[in-house]
């Protein structure tokens, strides 16, 4: 078997078990088994990256699977998780950022040999903006979305009189969701306004997208973000609201993502 | 049997407050005049609220009586008013009870901390004096870290039990830093000065006091070290707070959604937490409907207590289980210390026998080397240790096994005659068939 190949196995089995760890560990409040799962979701962090590393220089920024690009997205998710867990003390994201790195991780699989080649004069430009800007708000609207998800699921129990689970004891308060979920929000949309630019910018250039419903679907996407983002800013929105908004966008996120991999111009189903 | 562990007492199962009142032995002085000249070994005396315990160390099984006849004339009573009330445990009963009191599952409250720390007094006092030895110093070392088993693996401790506390724990809930938050108490009542009370312990920011009359709002704010409010400046004041306590003898609401509607546009909807334990209530049930309000009343924060109960009593069984364990640990280790009166004189004896059959052969052998000396030492001490090891082993392995170890130790002790009893010239001679 190539290394390659054992390489993302490895990271595979680590992210999976990690994300496992991550969740029976929160919900049935084991310590040691959270800390074990960082551990491992640590460990298949690096050799993650390590992977993603070799296949840039092996392949060069044009040569790159769209398996790659999902790979990325699920490093940067760890990335975010991690940075969060270690710099704002923020371990809950891993509830949310560790299962969906794993799941991205088993798309990719799905999309092995397909290849994204782009023209050489545009390729460092859409490595720099679109990919990273939009990789970097994907990233913080996760954020978003975990803090959201709790948020929902503690108020209600809080709202409605409703016991709340043991493993809530060991989460932060409402206030705290709400914080991250703003941060997240305030942070991610400029990013994801920039990707998303950079995006109808170059595209025409390499092929016609103009009237694809990926671009509808992110300009609708793009709208209910700057909706989210100018209740937050402007009107001081906050809570229950913003929460399932930031969900909903992460939703519609997500879906996206499926269906510009699976059917879009990011296939090379599409590719001359 | 040597010594034995007993655990007489009574607690709120078994006594009336009046009897609980009449039989207290909380005066420190008695701590002098335990038992200890009458066959009781060590003693240690509990008395709290809720229960009265003389936990002992005795030789023979007159012991409890000896207790409870002690325990009745400290009090100046008569022993037959006490007895009706009396439990009374022996060996690894005793063991269970004491564990299971230190970790709070025997308690009221299961799982109140107050339990541990008036355990920790008594065994102080019977340091100080001197009851306290071999036994009662490892079994009260033991229940304090049982007690510390049970709190860390179990959630016995983790949900409140007062509805003042279980306030202050959905609090913390909502806000993150309470370091932050600020509260104000309107109305006063001895509930919601307790709950303002642990507020200002889990240290919020500031305090505001509204009452309708000012003279008591300006009283109840300098306790808390806050700032008295006009009672018709409640409204906008609301505004600046993050938790209020409602407990005013109002007839009618004196907070309503559309009030609040308001108040939250000028907080820009940061979130508030409203406890309300006025009768008839003080705020409008439809102040809960709002985003970023949440409300509980009286009936609402005794139902989380009640849950609360209810969990901490099945987080109790897992708590039994650990005692149990436990119990079963420490019981092994009192049983051995039957078996080291015959462990060490068995050892004696082989020393003993080494010792003497060494100068004997060495006398002997005639002048030799010191080191020569030496190695015929150790090896002479080295066939002893294997020649008991086994018996020894055998032992500690019969003891830990089953209850009949006190036969084996009579067995062993007859083997190697470590009593010296003299044996008749024909021992068998009873047994022995006479010719016909």
């Amino acid at each position: 078997m190539e290394y390659k190949t054992l390489l993302f196995i490895a990271v595979i089995f680590c992210y999976s078990l990690g994300a496992l760890g991550i969740v029976l560990g929160t919900l049935a409040r084991r310590p040691a088994v959270k800390s074990a799962a960082n551990l491992l979701t640590l460990a298949g962090f690096a050799l993650h990256s390590v992977f993603l590393l070799k296949l840039f220089l092996e392949f060069g920024p044009r040569g790159l699977s769209a398996a790659y690009h999902i790979q990325l997205l699920a490093w940067c998710l760890i990335l975010f998780y991690l940075a969060a867990w270690r710099w704002l003390r923020y371990p809950f994201l891993g509830m949310t950022a560790a299962p969906l790195a794993m799941l991205l991780s088993l798309f990719s699989l799905q999309l092995a040999g397909l290849r994204d080649i782009l023209p050489r004069h545009l390729s460092g430009l859409f490595f720099g903006l679109h990919i990273w800007s939009l990789y970097i708000s994907i990233g913080m609207l996760t954020m978003a979305f975990g803090a959201g998800l709790l948020f929902v699921y503690t108020e209600s129990k809080i709202k409605n009189k409703i016991p709340l689970a043991e493993f809530t004891k060991d989460m932060p308060s409402l206030s705290t969701y709400d914080r991250v979920n703003s941060v997240a929000v305030m942070a991610g949309f400029p990013f994801y306004t920039l990707g998303l630019m950079s995006g109808f910018i170059w595209a025409p250039m390499t092929r016609s997208v103009v009237e694809n419903p990926k671009v509808i679907l992110s300009l609708f996407i793009w709208f209910l973000y700057a909706l989210l983002f100018y209740q937050r800013a402007a009107i001081g929105y906050r809570g229950r609201k913003t929460a399932v908004m930031a969900i909903v966008i992460f939703g519609i996120s997500a879906l996206s993502l499926v269906f510009d991999y699976a059917v879009s111009h990011h296939s090379l189903q599409l590719m001359p | 049997m040597d010594k034995e562990l007993y655990l007489v007492g009574l607690n709120y199962k078994t006594a009336p407050v009046e009897v609980r009142e009449r039989f207290a032995l909380s005066d420190p002085a008695l701590a002098d005049q335990t038992p200890q000249d009458s066959g009781v070994l060590e003693c240690m005396i509990l008395s709290t609220c809720n229960r009265v315990e003389l936990v002992a160390v005795g030789r023979d099984k007159d012991t409890p009586q000896r207790l409870l006849d002690f325990w009745a004339e400290a009090r100046q009573e008569d022993v037959s008013r006490l007895k009706p009330y009396v439990y009374v445990h022996q060996g690894p009963d005793a063991v269970r009870h004491l564990f299971a009191v230190a970790s709070s599952l025997d308690s009221m409250v299961v799982g109140e901390p107050q339990i541990l720390g008036q355990l920790k007094d008594a065994y102080r006092a019977a340091l100080e004096k001197r009851n306290a030895k071999t036994i009662l110093n490892r079994l009260l070392h033991k229940a304090f870290s049982v007690a510390k088993r049970v709190r860390t693996e179990t959630a016995i401790a983790s949900s409140a039990v007062s509805i003042s506390y279980a306030a202050v724990e959905l609090a913390k809930r909502i806000f993150d830093d309470m370091r932050e938050t600020h509260a104000m108490l309107i109305g006063a009542g001895e509930m919601a000065e307790l709950a303002a009370t642990h507020l200002v312990n889990s240290g919020i920011a500031s305090v505001r006091v509204a009452n309708r009359t000012f003279e008591r709002a300006l009283q109840l704010a300098k306790q808390y070290d806050g700032e008295a409010v006009h009672f018709d400046e409640l409204i906008p004041q609301l505004a600046k707070v993050d938790i209020v306590i409602s407990s005013t003898g109002a007839h009618e609401p004196i907070i309503r959604a559309k009030d609040m509607r308001a108040v939250l546009r000028r907080r820009k909807n940061k979130p508030m937490f409203f406890i309300d334990i006025a009768v008839p209530r003080d705020i409008d049930p439809d102040v809960n409907s709002l985003d970023n309000i949440y409300l509980y009343d009286i009936d609402d924060l005794k139902e989380v207590v009640e849950e609360n109960m209810a969990h901490r009593r099945e987080e109790a069984s897992r708590g039994r289980l650990i005692v149990e364990e436990e119990a079963l640990a420490f019981c092994t280790w009192l049983k051995s210390l039957e078996l080291q009166p015959t462990i060490v004189d068995i050892v004696r004896m082989g020393e003993s026998i080494a010792k003497e059959e060494l100068e004997r052969t060495l006398k002997r052998l005639g002048p030799m080397p010191d080191e020569s000396q030496e190695i015929l030492r150790a090896m002479l001490s080295s066939v002893v240790k294997k020649l008991i090891h086994e018996p020894i082993t055998f032992l500690k392995r019969r003891s830990e096994e089953d209850e009949a170890s006190e036969r084996h130790i009579v067995l062993l002790r007859r083997i190697f005659n470590l009593d010296d009893d003299r044996v008749p010239d024909d021992p068998h001679a009873g047994r022995r068939r006479k010719p016909r």
